[in-house]
């Protein structure tokens, strides 16, 4: 009886056993006989189809077995049967396929085939390594034809072009990714990669990609709707975070904005601010500061000679001037030339000066002759009329010939004291071009020499009224250009290094050469690649100056130097007062930045009554380099204080001094007519002011910061009456801080998170208490 | 040693703190102070209070040791003489004590065995940063110019390593990127001769943190080597 139910058990068991057994043995065979199939096959198909061909054919046959599986097999067998196909017939041709002539991948890529990369995608991804080759030739090829590109000779005649191939190839392959790799991220990393490798192969790409710019931005998206404008510059911006120098982008990006600027060429002012959006949302508000210096400046422009012909209504009958008045740091930095304007010219623009200069006293113009245009009216000898379009130089040139029928080059070089080579320039624009040629010159060679000489060219015509010969178009610089912009970009990057190596430093305190490298090109790395070699050479002069020690055994290691050295380096010189100081001043001057204030106070604190001729240049240095930019949030804050401790050891009146010279900045720019139209102009102006983060922060600061300052100085706030004050120019700033602070308090309109208003407005409710006249009716 | 400068007016030396490990030495035995201030004496300017120039030069012919010879260096160094070519008082009476010299035959005895003082490794660094600051004679001065620097590069560290500095004055003499050189890449020499074989000069790597002038020295090396 046991034995026969054991028997069911045991022949069962036997039975399971069996055909699991045999159903292993049939699935190896059947594997065995499929390698053994597949690997014939494949090897057929490989000799004779093309790579599409056989893809399709691999994909064919591995849909069967699958299919086979489903109907036929136990699906537990499906990834092993799978696994055979997949195995003989792709991985093992895998790299024969993709460098297959005339069909592999690298053509596929040529020629857009969709279909098959989508094909060889799928059946890649099926096997180990698949994807990671096909990633790897795409890598390859992407870079080798971006070289070809960036390095083609003939496509570098056309900046503009050159960008727009880059575009498109980046079009192409976001195009292939999309529709055949399923936007696989690992590609589109490859991608970017490869396109970052290759742009920055050429190191004329940053200037290229701004010429890109300022053609799209001065024609190109003419009647352009305006979310096709912003693709465009999506597309830009994305080039933009490619390129590794993007601080010499900038110095282009500016010099042709300006050129677009003042010569009134922008497609649309929408259109330019919303770069300019983009490049502060990529790179932080230093980079676009003074990009936006100059818009503000091409509106203040324009109020200022409303305000000049409003105050000369006797002018309105003789020339038209128009005048932009740019401030000498946020535009590129010119040389001033020489230049003799035509009599009527330089009478009006005198007028200008002293208009301008009586009310902006203590400033300094110069014209600036190689940037302005002019539009002449013209009668030639057939009385034919026509309105020119000419630069300044051109105007000076022509405007001889009024008295004048023949002129040879060397009376006019002596006239108008044009530099030659922009005389000899100008010149050729005007008498050697077809259509706008409208002076004539003996002889008729195509250069312009010293002995030739000019005539009007009475025959000049044109189909068209107004005709444009200006000159003032940005164009690709010339080489000897080429180089000092490099040279000029290479000597702002000194300071930018310095700098950075300074705060890694007095941060980390110690750290070793390598590392110290590392952060370094790290925190610069959003505005260009720092070579490791300059970054020694910086290292080994912040070595020189004291700034950073190396280790006494560890020549690896750096030492950020203890600030008592600086003291005692310091000490000595201050017993001994004039020579002493006055390093003392400039030293503190020169590197304000790095030695941070906590340094600067500390070195100070126990100073001697600065002279205060002294304490003028470093509130000058401080507002120099805040308006550059080139302080972190807070340090203009913190060198301010340190600063005025500095000057607290000195005395009230010293104290007050050094105060209304740190306000000085502050009130010329709340005074400036713009900013008060923008703000205190309406009650929803201050609603602008706050609810923009930057000028919010700085607000913030600076008010608290005041007030420390009024706290620590111990004025008694009672007392502190505008006539009575000794500094008779910080009386501007009080009315408009009254307008300011009471007006807060009395709208509602604000965001729940601007506590900054809520104290700003109990600082100043508690501060300024005295009445000023002309806010009664606001309170 | 270099010719020293002469100078209008030396501000006189007050007892300078000496700002070292070393304890203040015990105040010699009376015969011996005498006869140190006496030797000081017989060389010293009168106007000055110190030794100067001139008093050197006697004293070198008195020992018979060439004012270039780098064992009036080491005996500077000994002193812990700040300018070069004047000796103070103080200075005096440390260097001598050091030498355990009192009379003028042990002096010239002690000088001229003073080159055997830089056997010690430790020593020596000491003594080869030492030779640099004797050379910044100006007031807040920090570079050496280049020419000094090949004559101090010869006279310091010639004996032990010949062929380097025979190498590095020549690449001195025809680079351009410095004129003058400060402490910073002066030691590293000295560093770069102990530290690496000149014969073995592919595995150097330049992103290591040796001075740029030290990269561009073995650039030069490498060049030299393949013409």
């Amino acid at each position: 009886m046991v034995l026969h139910k054991f028997g069911e058990k045991l022949y069962s068991g036997l039975v399971a056993t069996m055909t699991g057994h045999l159903k292993e043995i049939a699935k190896s065979v059947e594997a065995a006989q499929g390698a053994e199939f597949y690997r014939v096959e494949s090897q057929k198909f490989i000799e004779c189809c093309d790579c599409g061909d056989y893809l399709k054919k691999a994909e064919r046959r591995l849909n069967e077995e699958i299919d086979r599986v489903s109907h036929y097999l136990d699906p537990r067998t499906e990834k092993k049967i799978t696994n055979v196909v997949e195995k003989e017939m792709i991985e093992n041709h895998m790299l024969r396929l993709i460098h297959m002539e005339n069909s592999g991948l690298v053509h596929m890529f040529s020629d857009d085939k969709y279909d098959d990369l989508g094909r060889m995608y799928n059946l890649f991804r099926r096997v180990p390594d698949g994807l990671s080759k096909i990633r790897e030739v795409m890598t390859e090829h992407i870079k080798e034809t971006g070289k070809q590109l960036v390095n083609d000779p003939e496509r570098l005649k056309d900046p503009v072009e050159f960008v727009q191939r880059l575009l498109d190839e980046k079009d192409k392959y976001d195009k292939i990714i999309n529709f055949a790799f399923n936007n696989d991220k690992s590609f589109q990393n490859a991608l970017n990669s490869s396109f970052e490798y290759f742009i920055n192969l050429n190191p004329r790409s940053p200037e290229f990609i701004s010429l890109f710019v300022d053609d799209k931005l001065r024609k190109g998206l003419k009647g352009v709707s305006e979310d096709d404008v912003e693709v465009t510059l999506d597309k830009v911006m994305m080039l933009f975070r490619y390129l590794q120098e993007k601080d010499v982008f900038e110095k282009y990006y500016k010099q042709h904005l300006a050129k677009r600027l003042l010569s009134g060429k922008t497609v649309s002012d929408d259109a330019e601010r919303s770069l300019i959006v983009k490049l502060k949302t990529e790179c932080g508000y230093q980079f676009t500061s003074k990009l936006e210096g100059m818009f503000t400046d091409m509106k203040t422009s324009q109020d200022t000679m409303q305000g000049f012909y409003a105050s000369h209504p006797e002018l309105v009958d003789g020339p038209t001037l128009t005048v932009q008045v740019l401030t000498t740091g946020s535009w590129p930095t010119q040389s001033s030339v020489t230049c003799n304007l035509p009599a009527e010219m330089s009478a009006l623009c005198e007028k200008f000066r002293s208009y301008y200069l009586g009310t902006h006293t203590g400033r300094r113009l110069s014209w600036q002759t190689n940037m302005g245009t002019a539009d002449l009216k013209a009668t030639f000898g057939k009385g034919q009329k026509h309105e020119l379009n000419v630069s300044t130089y051109q105007m000076c040139v022509l405007m001889l010939f009024n008295n004048a029928d023949r002129l040879s080059y060397k009376e006019i070089e002596q006239a108008t004291e044009i530099p030659a080579s922009d005389l000899k320039r100008c010149l050729q624009s005007l008498a050697l071009v077809k259509g706008r040629n409208v002076l004539r010159k003996e002889p008729m060679s195509k250069d312009v020499g010293e002995d030739d000489a000019f005539f009007v060219n009475d025959k000049f015509s044109s189909k068209l009224y107004k005709v444009k010969i200006g000159t003032v178009v940005a164009q690709k610089e010339s080489e000897p250009e080429k180089q000092e912009t490099r040279q000029r970009v290479e000597e702002d990057r000194k300071p930018q290094i310095e700098a950075a190596i300074v705060r890694i430093m007095k941060s980390r305190k110690q750290l070793d050469h390598n590392n110290l490298i590392a952060e370094v090109t790290k925190q610069l790395q959003s505005r260009f690649l720092a070579n490791p070699t300059e970054v020694k050479k910086r290292i080994e002069s912040l070595i020189e100056r004291d700034f950073l020690e190396r280790d006494e055994n560890d020549r690896k290691l750096y030492r950020d130097p203890d600030v008592v050295s600086l003291k005692t380096r310091f000490g000595s010189n201050l017993e001994s007062i004039d020579d002493g100081e006055y390093e003392f001043v400039e030293f503190i001057c020169e590197n304000m930045v790095s030695l941070g204030a906590s340094n600067l106070q500390s070195i100070v604190g126990d100073s001697n009554i600065l002279p205060f001729y002294l304490e003028q240049g470093i509130a000058n240095t401080i507002g120099c380099l805040q308006r550059e930019g080139c302080l972190l949030r807070g340090e203009h804050n913190l060198l301010g204080e340190a600063f005025l401790v500095m000057a607290s050891v000195a005395g009230i009146q010293q104290q007050q001094e050094v105060l209304a010279w740190l306000l000085e900045p502050l009130s010329q720019e709340w005074t400036h007519s713009e900013w008060q139209d923008k703000y205190l102009s309406e009650p929803y102006g201050l609603v602008y002011l706050f609810s923009e983060a930057q000028v919010m922060w700085s607000s913030f600061h600076s008010v608290t910061f005041f007030d420390k300052a009024l706290n620590r100085s111990g004025i008694k706030k009672a007392n502190w009456n505008p006539e009575n004050s000794s500094t008779p120019d910080s009386t501007p700033i009080n009315p408009i801080l009254i307008k300011y602070f009471v007006l807060s308090g009395s709208c509602s309109y604000f965001p729940a998170t601007s506590h900054y208003t809520l104290s700003l407005v109990s600082i100043c409710t508690s501060n300024f208490t005295w009445r000023d006249p002309s806010c009664n009716d606001h309170e | 040693m270099p010719r020293p400068k002469r100078k209008a007016a030396v501000p006189t030396r007050s007892s300078d703190a000496d700002s070292s490990a070393r304890p203040e030495p015990k105040k010699p035995r009376g015969n011996q102070f005498n006869r140190i201030d006496q030797l000081f004496e017989s060389y010293v300017n009168k106007t000055l209070g110190l030794i100067d120039p001139e008093g050197i030069e006697a004293l070198c012919n008195d020992v018979n040791v060439n004012h270039t010879d780098v064992r009036m260096l080491i005996f500077a160094w000994k002193m812990k003489a700040e300018k070069q070519g004047y000796f103070s008082k103080d200075e005096w009476r440390r260097g001598l004590k050091c030498l355990g010299a009192d009379t003028r035959p042990k002096l010239k005895k002690a000088i001229e065995g003073l080159d055997k003082e830089l056997k010690v490794p430790e020593c020596f660094e000491d003594f080869y940063s030492y030779a640099f600051q004797y050379c910044l004679t100006e007031e807040k001065q920090r570079s050496v110019d280049i020419e000094t620097i090949c004559e101090l590069l010869n006279i310091v560290l010639k004996s032990e390593f010949p062929n380097q500095v025979n190498l590095l004055v020549e690449y001195l003499k025809v680079q351009n990127d410095y004129r003058a050189l400060n402490m910073d890449q002066w030691r590293s020499f000295y560093r770069f001769f102990k530290e690496v074989d000149f014969h073995d000069l592919e595995n150097y790597d330049s992103s290591q943190a040796w001075t740029v002038i030290i990269d561009n020295f073995v650039e030069w090396l490498k060049e030299k080597e393949k013409n």
